[in-house]
């Protein structure tokens, strides 16, 4: 699969679409330039296909971000998370196609040491990451616990796909807090809600074991 | 799905989801409360017998995203602080992430080029996107920090976005350009 900005039959840059996804992100659009984009990616797979690339050029600036590694150097006051410590892929990396045949075998092996390694610093990770940020046990337990203190705000929490299921067209239905308990069952406002396992064992385990040589 | 295991798919599929966010709403803030909220969700199913079967992780959660990102923007879009998206290319958004098909070596080469590139911003442009990305400010606060205005921000981040995607997709060329 090409990876390259070629966004036409032609094989050309669309220097204009690439000026609309690139200032969409930020918010830059007003609805019609908005309604124009929406209409070019309706007709054309090679639109979208640039849309995919600007997403997943998203999502490595968060990667990289989470990792500490955009700022420059002078900027940083604190060691950074080593880039291979960001919880990204799990598969190797292959700088050219012709090491590919000589890193196959190994390949194979250091994904699986990637994975168990990553997974042996996971606490690491998310101590380094601090609580603000999204994702990590501490911001995901402070909502939670938020979302416990307050009922009434448990209103943003929907109701959940069908697991397996990888499609769903229906528009998605609201959880109401005054409805059948069963349908909340996601509702970690309800007081029949309790904290998941995960949640109260990965606190038991932050409060013993202390992320910073300053934690104790 | 072990607790374990949601935690490390969640964790790995992170940067996605919030691009996809960033994608919907358009705003820093509201993407990562709507990431929470999805995370919270994602994480009662820990130990259920019923996430046992979940096929394709990524596409699952992500239609736990994208119900809470709908909700938000229904029930708070008029309060936003950034116009809500138009609905038809919130269709487009979710058809191209759906139809991503990058696998994980295409990511990783992405993530590679895209240090690389970043590496090589200007000290300026670098510290506008770390203050952005890694800072999690908003346009007022980095502009009150480097003496801009809001706008003048926002303009600079897109031109950096897009400067970043062009050398990320050069870079990415030539390497493809060695390997027919």
């Amino acid at each position: 699969m090409s990876t390259t900005s070629r966004d036409d039959a032609a094989g050309h840059p669309d220097r204009g679409l690439h000026d609309l996804l690139a200032r969409h992100f930020d918010g830059g659009l007003t609805a019609d330039e908005q309604r124009h984009l929406a209409e070019r990616l309706a007709v054309s797979p090679a639109a979208r296909a640039t849309l995919a690339r600007f997403l997943r050029l998203e999502g490595a600036m968060f990667r990289l971000a989470a990792a500490g590694l955009i700022a420059p150097p002078a900027d940083k006051s604190g060691a950074a998370v080593p880039v291979h410590a960001v919880p990204v892929e799990s598969g190797p990396t292959l700088p050219t196609c012709r090491r590919r045949a000589a890193f196959a075998v190994a390949g194979g092996l250091l994904a699986a040491i990637a994975v168990a390694v990553a997974w042996r610093s996971l606490p690491e990770i998310v101590g380094a990451r601090g609580s603000g940020t999204p994702g990590s046990i501490d911001a995901v337990a402070d909502r939670w616990l938020e979302l416990r203190r307050a009922p009434q705000s448990a209103e943003a929490t929907v109701s959940e796909p069908t697991p397996g299921g990888a499609t769903v067209s229906e528009p998605p239905a609201v959880a109401d807090s005054t409805a059948d308990p069963e349908q909340n069952a996601d509702d970690p406002g309800s007081d029949a809600a309790p904290p998941p396992g995960w949640l109260v064992a990965a606190l038991a385990d932050e409060a013993a074991t202390p992320t910073t040589p300053d934690a104790s | 799905m072990s607790d374990a295991r949601l935690i490390r798919e969640l964790l790995r599929h992170q940067g996605d989801f919030m691009a996809y966010l960033m994608a919907m709403v358009r705003d820093l803030d509201a993407a990562e409360e709507i990431f929470q909220n999805a995370a919270v969700v994602v994480m009662q199913h820990a130990g259920d017998p019923a996430a046992e079967i979940i096929r394709d992780f990524r596409a699952w959660a992500k239609e736990i995203v994208r119900r809470q990102a709908l909700h938000h923007l229904r029930t708070r879009g008029r309060a936003a602080r950034i116009a809500p998206t138009e609905p038809a290319l919130l269709e487009q958004i979710d058809r191209a992430f759906d139809a991503d098909v990058a696998d994980s070596g295409q990511r990783q080469r992405e993530l590679d080029a895209l240090r690389d590139c970043a590496s090589r911003l200007p000290d300026a442009q670098r510290r506008l996107v770390a203050l952005r990305y890694e800072g999690r400010a908003s346009f007022d606060a980095i502009g009150t920090a480097v003496g801009r205005t809001a706008a003048a921000v926002q303009r600079a981040l897109s031109r950096t976005r897009r400067m970043l995607h062009d050398c990320m997709a050069s870079k990415l060329s030539a390497a493809e350009d060695l390997c027919p």
